[in-house]
């Protein structure tokens, strides 16, 4: 079974986010911030049966849903621009920090 | 002679390791590094201990008494060398405890002589009023030879000389401690070569951190006692577990600002593999002592394919030593710099082939960036870590992230506009209490109309306001309303501004400006060919008067009273109304009281609409109670009230006051008012168009008082 790995990156200044996968909440915290000096403020990690995965994610007052097709491991990483939108970007490599 | 020999072989030595002889004239002596007059100077002190430079705590204000003659000043000269800057900074002693720090621009200007504006000043509000400097360097071939005679300009001051002597091709000491864990052994140089991915114009060396840092300018010692570190509880390493370590084994420790680091060579981090390193010490008050890597991570794991895979770890070990040590400089990551909230407005540099990027997140990947990396900091790094006051980058000083943006500002080579944030006051202090209102002015500069948006400082559109109190982070300004406006074109002519009054109390940032003790704030704004940043502006908020002050700012610091003076009152904020209702009769002498009673008497001073459960209802208006509120806040001590709340503000309050007495068919005293306002604001400097405005409105209002029967 794939793994999903959702990280969230880089703008995250303290705002509640949730995130849920098919409907169910895999991820929640009320104040979520980067630290900057590794641009990243928390991950979570979910093992998910293969086919379409449905991501949705609330920042603040952002949202938005990520489709993606799992049929190996996916690497997500969320981040908020500055004027607090979600942004994302997908790998099938883990994320690394530095 | 033998002695002479020495020194100057020593020299040349260090020289050649900090900047590498010169590719293009190879008997050219540089002449970059650090200078000082006489006397005793925080560069020459440096080593380790925090110096008499200015730190936290200290006010931005010229201190009396006046420094000690014993004081010296210094220069930073970066015109050649490795990796050049052309710029030139110095610190002067403003006293016993504080300096100014200046930053100029500069260019050849003949053989050895050198010129530009001084752009960056630290105080800003410094009585030093120089903008520009000229320096002419006596190259001579030994370093007691070597020095510069600067001379400071300005419009209408005469000139300042100071020489100063040669003391060291480097701008900064710094001393790093390597301790490791008991199984790790560090990676602390690499061939440059050693692996086939690499630009070709790479000098293929031996490369060491110490040597990237002496190109970086900084004189490099490494502590004459490392240590060995046993193993972390079950394998892996907390931060506070590294903290730990670090108060521990660090021979250096102290919570202090110095110039010095420990760097910490572990196996493995809590986080796990994906951890490759981090600048821990954002821990407690004194931050960025203390940097750690981890072997056991995705670092040491070569890219698949890569037939050089042994070096590829050697060399991800190097960088990633180099990254972390360059966040205890307080240089945040290539992409970041636009991010969190910017001393001034930044440039993201995503592309950047720095140690402060991440090689696997550029296009094409790490490949593509040690194909084009040459194993240094990007130009605006360097220029912070040579140039920037010395708290915002040594080790323990500024907190992790306060400043970093500083080196990042797109600033425009060729500005077309200045930006300027300012108070309408002799001193920028404020009362406790007092709502902190600035004036934004955009002023074109340029020889040639410029076409801008008239509202753009209404909207804010492009435009960054930073706000900082002395020992905590910075913090971005955003107002509580986001206006948007039609464009509306306007041609500026050459010499012509615009102005807009901001509130800077508060925003949607919480408060931001109310909390006794020193600020800067400072503004810029973003154009297509580059930002325009203005001078920052300290200002100070004084302490509590007594304890009736002390009681009600429990009350008065409320987002939601802070909403009713930036939206000049409500109808529906009901305690808040109160609280400034309170805030009239408990300190009806204090300047806040004034603009609570505009916030008082402008909510009723015309018919209200209001939401309610069942639509909406129109309050009516109040306007006797507004005639007294807005008389009392902007008519009684009218000197006062404009400068607490500005020109701009000032005339607009006093506009609504005269409206109102006009709908009240109280002409003479509406004319009365426009009297006033045109005395007080002429008395005050402001602009003869505005005053000519006042005047004709004042005028007006009097004939139709006269006649009793033409409309104004």
């Amino acid at each position: 079974m794939p793994l999903l790995h959702v990280a969230l990156q880089e703008g995250f200044e303290g705002e509640p986010v949730v995130i849920s996968v098919n409907g169910r909440e895999i991820f929640r915290g009320d104040h979520v911030k980067t630290r900057t000096q590794i641009g990243l403020a928390a991950s979570v990690d979910e093992t998910l049966a293969a086919g379409n995965a449905i991501i949705d994610v609330q920042a603040g007052g952002a949202r938005t849903q990520i489709h993606a097709p799992l049929s190996e491991d996916l690497y997500l990483g969320i981040s908020l621009t500055r004027d607090k939108q979600i942004v994302y970007r997908e790998s099938a490599q883990a994320f690394g920090y530095v | 002679m033998k002695t002479q020999n020495a020194v100057r072989d020593k020299d040349t030595a260090l020289a050649d390791a900090a900047f590498g002889p010169s590719p293009v004239l190879p008997i050219r002596i540089a002449v970059s590094g650090l200078y000082s007059t006489a006397g005793v100077t925080p560069g020459l002190l440096e080593s380790l201990a925090a110096d008499s430079e200015t730190g936290a705590g200290t006010p931005p204000f010229p201190i009396t008494p006046a420094p000690s003659p014993l004081l010296g000043e210094e220069l930073r000269l970066d015109v050649d060398g490795r990796y050049p800057q052309m710029t030139a900074s110095g610190t002067i002693p403003l006293s016993n405890v504080q300096r100014l720090t200046w930053i100029a621009k500069v260019k050849a200007v003949a053989l050895n002589k050198y010129a530009g504006g001084i752009w960056y000043k630290d105080p800003a509000n410094a009585a030093f009023a120089y903008t520009g400097v000229e320096l002419a360097v006596t190259a001579g071939p030994l370093p007691s030879n070597r020095a510069v005679t600067a001379r400071f300009t300005g419009a209408g001051l005469p000139v300042r000389t100071r020489v100063f002597a040669f003391r060291s091709p480097y701008f900064h000491k710094v001393e790093l401690e390597y301790d490791c864990e008991k199984t790790v052994t560090p990676d602390l140089s690499i061939k440059s070569w050693a692996h086939p991915n690499h630009p070709a114009t790479l000098p293929n060396e031996d490369l060491t951190i110490t040597k990237v840092y002496q190109r970086a300018g900084f004189d490099v010692s490494l502590s004459p006692s490392p240590t060995v570190i046993p193993p972390g509880p079950g394998g892996t390493w907390s931060d506070m577990e590294m903290h730990d370590a670090m108060v521990t084994y660090w021979s250096r420790f102290a919570n202090k600002p110095q110039w010095a680091m420990w760097v910490f060579v572990a196996t493995q981090h809590e986080m796990g593999p994906s951890l490759g390193g981090i600048m821990f010490d954002d821990i407690g008050p004194n931050h960025r002592q203390g940097t750690s890597l981890f072997y056991n991570s995705f670092i040491s794991t070569p890219p698949a394919g890569d037939a050089a895979g042994a070096e590829h770890v050697k060399r991800m070990h190097f960088w990633t030593a180099v990254h972390e040590m360059g966040h205890a400089f307080d240089l945040a990551h290539s992409w970041q710099k636009a991010l969190g909230v910017p001393w001034i407005p930044l440039t993201n540099e995503p592309e950047a082939r720095s140690f402060m990027n991440y090689p696997y997140n550029v296009a094409g990947g790490q490949s593509a960036f040690f194909a084009n990396f040459e194993y240094r900091f990007s130009d605006t790094e360097l220029l912070f870590m040579r140039h920037a006051p010395y708290r915002f980058v040594r080790m323990g000083d500024a907190a992790w992230f306060d400043h970093h943006a500083f080196q990042q500002a797109n600033v425009s080579p060729e500005p077309r506009f200045s930006l300027e944030i300012r108070v309408n006051r002799s001193q920028p202090k404020f009362e406790f209490l007092e709502p902190v209102v600035a004036e934004l002015k955009l002023k074109n500069i340029s020889g040639q109309p410029q076409i801008v948006n008239e509202h753009m400082l209404t909207t804010l559109d492009g435009i960054t306001i930073a706000t900082k109190r002395q020992g905590s982070p910075a913090r971005q300004y955003i107002p509580f309303a986001q206006y948007c406006m039609q464009p509306a074109p306007k041609t500026l002519q050459p010499g012509e501004a615009i102005y807009q009054s901001v509130f800077l109390t508060a925003g949607l940032n919480g408060i931001d400006v109310a909390e006794p003790g020193n600020y800067v704030i400072q503004a810029a704004l973003h154009l297509p060919d580059g930002d325009i940043v203005s001078p920052p502006l300290p200002l100070r908020i004084s302490a509590p008067r007594g304890f009736d002050e002390e009681a009600i700012a429990q009350d008065f610091f409320q987002i939601d009273v802070a909403r009713v003076l930036a939206f000049d009152g409500s109808r529906v904020l009901t305690d808040a109304t109160n609280v400034l209702r309170e805030v009239t009769v408990q300190l009806s002498g204090r300047r806040v009281a004034k603009h609570a009673r505009v916030a008082l008497g402008l909510a009723v001073a015309q018919p209200s609409k209001v939401l309610t459960a069942q639509g909406s209802d129109v309050l009516p208006a109040r306007p006797e109670e507004a005639r007294t509120e807005l008389t009392t806040a902007l008519l009684t001590d009218p000197d006062v009230a404009a400068e607490t709340m500005g020109h701009i503000d000032y005339k607009y309050y006093v506009d609504k006051l005269t409206d109102l007495l006009v709908k009240q068919g109280e002409r003479k005293e509406a004319a009365q008012a426009q009297a006033t306002l045109h005395q007080i604001l002429a008395a005050r400097g402001v602009l003869p168009r505005v005053l000519q405005e006042i005047d004709t409105r004042r005028k007006s209002l009097q004939a139709t008082h006269a006649g009793r029967a033409s409309p104004e």
